[in-house]
């Protein structure tokens, strides 16, 4: 695919197209694309389905993107909802919806005000936002700050500074909405818990606090906890 | 193959670094994923690693962290070298200019490179390799050409391998083996070995040079 790069693809209506290099991108409608997607900036406002791998450097979705394969871009904005089948391979992301992955999501910064759920694993350095996430995988972020709004689960968690709290601006309209975190292991230098429920949590500060379930705590240099939490264990390294 | 295992816990306070770091060299696949080894304990469950393997890679991390960037460190312990531009057209004369490849390496494998001055990372480290036998002075100038064609041949491959160049020397004729790293090799008793290089650590080295050095035309 070393050809010259066209410059513009515009899908307004329906329409199937092979794929390509392209300077700019723009889905308003439904857009099928057949085969590998390059671009510099590619914009969906409606309805998107790629069928070989999509590079691009920054990307904006409003509506919906499915990506059968492998989907990378330096930038991405999502305002909808993006599913890949492949893995995510996005530097900056910015999800005010959903992004759904099968694999995989490989960041350096993600913000989230919306929800993130993905089968493999997560590597970024920040991990930051209002949100609901589900990751099967790992968790590995240089900085977690997250509340959590809605329940949320992690295989793991692994990072420097870990601090999940539950969301509160919603407390008075949805009392029912659960939010809380389900993790097996969660290891950092710096943890600070709200709402989690942990088999194991192994850190050097550790403060747990309102209603948290821990089976067993490991701690190097000081350790605290609510008195609403439940706390198995606590032992000193 | 029964290696020693070592636990998360006593490898952080071992090696003294931290949770934040550890998982921030996984992230950059300073650590490969292999040697992250579940196993159930009492407590749940627990990662243990080689203990041998890890030590000695924090060791190597902890001494470069200061002059290369963590990506930079990540290509110098994994095969990937294709992305990375200080690895691509490789200046023969800027080698030259840095003393990294000296004239005699230059003259004995100038046969094929005549002209040429831009090289491709296997060939630059062939040069290199062929720059370490000769400076370290147990082969002669015959024995490195039987080598440098032993090199040539293999080019596309020795890069990511991790190969053993095994020189063995008997009744003055020698013998040049390119060896899988796990590979057992046993010789007759008539025969002396004359040099055991490791291409995976002169590897290593080579990519730091070009990292901190740059080699780029």
């Amino acid at each position: 695919m070393n050809t010259e790069r066209k410059s513009r693809l515009s899908i307004n209506g329906a329409a199937t197209v092979d794929g390509g290099r392209y300077q700019e991108v723009k889905v308003t409608g439904q857009g099928k694309i057949n085969e590998g997607l390059d671009a510099i900036q590619l914009t969906v406002n409606g309805h998107m389905e790629g069928f070989g791998d999509i590079i691009t450097e920054s990307m904006t979705i409003n509506g919906k993107l499915v990506a059968k394969r492998d989907l990378s871009a330096k930038k991405a904005q999502v305002n909808g909802i993006v599913k890949s089948w492949g893995d995510l391979q996005i530097p900056q992301l910015r999800i005010h919806g959903e992004v759904t992955g099968k694999k995989n999501l490989i960041s350096e910064s993600i913000h989230i005000y919306g929800s993130l759920k993905l089968d493999g694993d997560c590597n970024t350095e920040s991990f930051t936002g209002k949100a609901q996430f589900h990751i099967d995988g790992l968790l590995n972020a240089d900085q977690i700050d997250i509340s959590l709004y809605g329940s949320s689960s992690a295989k793991e968690i692994g990072g420097e500074k870990i601090i999940i709290k539950k969301g509160k601006k919603w407390n008075k309209f949805l009392p029912w909405l659960q939010s809380d975190l389900k993790v097996e292991c969660i290891e950092g230098d710096y943890i600070e818990l709200e709402n989690t429920q942990a088999k194991i949590v192994r850190g050097k500060q550790i403060v747990i606090g309102k209603d948290c379930t821990i089976d067993r705590i490991e701690y190097q240099d000081s350790y605290t906890s609510h008195t609403d939490s439940k706390v198995g264990e606590a032992v000193k390294i | 193959m029964e290696q020693e295992l070592i636990s998360k816990k006593d490898l952080l306070q071992e090696a003294d670094i931290s949770y934040g770091q550890l998982y921030r060299w996984k992230r950059k696949q300073l650590i490969p994923e292999e040697w992250f080894i579940r196993k159930s304990t009492f407590t749940g469950q627990e990662t243990f690693f080689p203990k041998e393997k890890i030590l000695e890679r924090i060791e190597k991390i902890k001494q470069h962290k200061d002059d290369l960037s963590l990506d930079n460190l990540a290509q110098l312990f994994t095969k990937k070298i294709d992305e990375e531009p200080h690895f691509k057209n490789i200046s023969l004369s800027h080698l030259h200019s840095k003393e990294i490849i000296s004239q005699a390496t230059q003259d004995l494998c100038q046969l094929e490179l005549t002209n040429v001055d831009t090289l491709s990372y296997p060939q630059a480290f062939t040069l290199f390799t062929i720059e370490e036998i000769l400076s370290s002075g147990s082969c002669s100038l015959e024995e490195a050409k039987l080598i440098l064609t032993l090199l040539r041949e293999q080019e596309e491959n020795f890069t990511h391998k991790p190969y053993v160049l095994l020189v063995s020397r008997k009744l003055g004729v020698t013998t040049a083996i390119l060896l899988h790293q796990h590979d057992e090799v046993h010789f007759d008793s008539a025969s002396k070995i004359i040099l055991n290089l490791s291409l995976d650590a002169l590897q290593e080295r080579f990519k730091q040079l070009l990292l901190t050095d740059g080699g780029i035309s």
